[in-house]
């Protein structure tokens, strides 16, 4: 293994909490009437303003925001995107900053909203996200107008996801199968053991976006499979129904891209009371670990978890045994069983069995991405990791509705993984 | 101050014209950045000498190209794979390997890691042509 250097990090100057979550139902905003001509201020000002209402608190409210989106010139024909929505949000005058790292934007933008508030510069803070992965706006018009993003073009966008200098003329294209490959030859699995535990999460992934409202997707590759003709849903995802894209993974185990915006409302644990009248209970962020690594380095996910992981749990202390509930940023799916071997959520090397097993769907007793992640529920891409954050906050409530986990959920850990590519992981629990 | 502002990269590609693949050698710690840049990723250390590569690695992972990771560009390459390749110096990056083809897979996949070596290739586009630098299944001759 290659040399990585390695970051202490300490603790924070004053606790931190999330206090309101706000997101946007993830879909493909031009192909429905309903949501056809929705623009980035409205995504934006709605995930962000039901964010505030959830904690019950006011734009006036709010010191700072941040704005996350991953290709904003692309996208939307923005520079400077954050003050393209200021408005949106009630928070005229009030200061802000854009960020983007891609597909790991929103869970950076809660390690950045709690920096800020665990420094004692702002009490209260919103982090926010919006993306159009889906409908491109178009060049003279208002933003109404969109073109579809075809998924050509945006395989040759995310060229501009490596460096320019070298790394795109190594003419390598390893990504989509780096980490499922590390994981096979970690374990021994064999070819088909691998091909179906990754085709075993993408099944599990859509059974539990059936019922959830904000997901891009409803149906069940179980249905797909019998409308097929197929009795086992497993034959029909090995099937040319489902065609290997590299050479390991299959279509299946692809993000679906679309359009959409998630925001956390985070404020100091001390003011919380003062703040909301008492009238929410606080999530506390007890540590957010961070690693990056440029994509030519092998199993860059691998050892940027395992070192964003250590980080983590040296602050928090956490034993993997307190973990309820995992999110792994699963934009190419076997990322799953890479975020719960690493933390430690499933017992190493026993994810895959786990997974085949069906014990990390929403009923099972190590569940992962009960939205559905990024081939069910959807990616946003900036905004995918706040949407986690926004799912995880419920699920911590309650209050998650028909895809509420069977277990109580007190702690969550948040793998966050993009941006060519940084990796984020975050803890959180349940203030007392 | 050590670190200086020069063209790193453009000596890099001129090299590469010249039918040389360079990296740049630590001084104080002895590793070796290849691609180069320009301070040590293990030490920090900025004071940094060019050096040839030897050309010389070893495979030791592979996956070989599909539908989506199949690029008509660079289609005049073909066949090949994308390799994890550590050079004889040290660095281990994710590059293409020409030469890798599914008649070979179980092969190569058996005899892990695998040798293999640099190979300086002509880059086409329609913008433009420059050389790079890919890798090439088996022994350096």
């Amino acid at each position: 293994m290659y040399h990585i250097n390695k970051t202490e990090i300490h603790p924070y100057k004053r606790s931190v909490s999330i206090i309101g979550v706000g997101c946007t139902p993830f879909m493909n905003t031009i192909d429905n009437p309903e949501t056809n001509g929705l623009t980035e201020g409205e995504l934006f000002g709605y995930a962000g303003l039901q964010a505030m209402e959830d904690a019950g608190v006011r734009p006036k409210d709010v010191d700072f925001y941040y704005h996350g989106c991953a290709s904003p010139l692309n996208g939307s024909n923005y520079l400077t995107p954050n003050m393209q929505v200021a408005e949106w949000v009630g928070m005229r005058g009030k200061a802000s900053i854009h960020h983007s790292e891609a597909c790991c934007t929103g869970y950076l933008g809660l390690e950045l909203a709690a920096n800020a508030i665990a420094s004692g510069k702002y009490d209260c803070v919103l982090t926010g996200a919006v993306e159009y992965g889906d409908g491109l706006a178009i060049q003279g018009l208002p933003s109404i107008y969109r073109k579809k993003f075809s998924f050509q073009e945006f395989q040759i966008s995310t060229e501009w996801l490596t460096d320019n200098a070298y790394t795109r003329h190594l003419l390598c294209n390893i990504g989509h199968d780096n980490s499922a490959l590390w994981y096979q030859t970690q374990y021994g699995l064999t070819d088909d053991e691998i091909d179906k535990a990754l085709c075993q999460l993408a099944v599990i992934a859509r059974r539990n976006t059936v019922n959830n409202p904000l997901a891009i997707i409803h149906k069940t590759y179980d249905e797909d499979a019998k409308e097929a003709g197929f009795d086992n849903v497993l034959d029909y995802m090995q099937s040319a129904f489902n065609p290997k894209v590299g050479g390991i993974m299959r279509i299946s185990g692809l993000e679906q891209k679309c359009d959409g915006a998630a925001a956390v409302l985070l404020c100091a644990t001390e003011k919380v009371e003062e703040l909301t009248h008492g009238k929410v209970k606080p999530i506390e962020v007890l540590g957010i670990g961070c690693a990056a690594l440029e994509a030519s380095n092998p199993y860059l996910e691998v050892y940027g978890t395992m070192e964003a992981d250590r980080q983590v749990k040296a602050r928090t202390g956490i034993d993997p045994s307190e973990i309820d509930l995992l999110y792994a940023n699963d934009f190419i799916i076997g990322s799953q069983l890479i975020a719960a071997d690493i933390s430690g959520y499933i017992p190493k090397g026993e994810g895959w069995k786990y997974v085949m097993d069906g014990r990390t769907g929403k009923d099972g007793d190590k569940p992962i991405n009960p939205n559905g992640g990024r081939t069910a529920f959807g990616h946003a891409h900036a905004a995918s990791g706040l949407a986690d954050v926004y799912d995880a906050v419920k699920q911590m409530r309650g209050l998650a509705g028909d895809h509420q986990v069977k277990k109580t959920v007190n702690t969550t850990y948040l793998r966050g993984f993009g941006g060519g590519q940084n990796l984020c992981d975050i803890i959180i629990r349940n203030k007392d | 101050m050590a670190v200086k502002l020069e063209r790193i990269v453009k000596k890099y590609y001129d090299a590469l014209e010249e039918g040389k693949v360079l990296s740049r050698v630590c001084k104080e710690c002895g590793s070796t950045e290849w691609p180069p840049v320009m301070a040590c990723n293990v030490c920090g250390c900025t004071d940094m000498e060019w050096k040839e590569i030897s050309g010389e690695g070893v495979i030791t992972n592979f996956v070989l190209p599909s539908v989506m990771s199949l690029k008509p560009q660079w289609k005049e390459l073909e066949p090949y794979g994308y390799g994890v390749v550590q050079l004889k110096e040290g660095p281990e990056k994710n590059v293409m390997v020409m030469g890798l083809t599914k008649k070979n897979e179980k092969e190569v996949r058996a005899n892990l890691p695998y040798p293999c070596h640099v190979k300086i290739v002509q880059r086409e586009t329609p913008v433009g042509k420059y050389k790079t630098a890919v890798f090439e299944l088996g022994p350096k001759e």
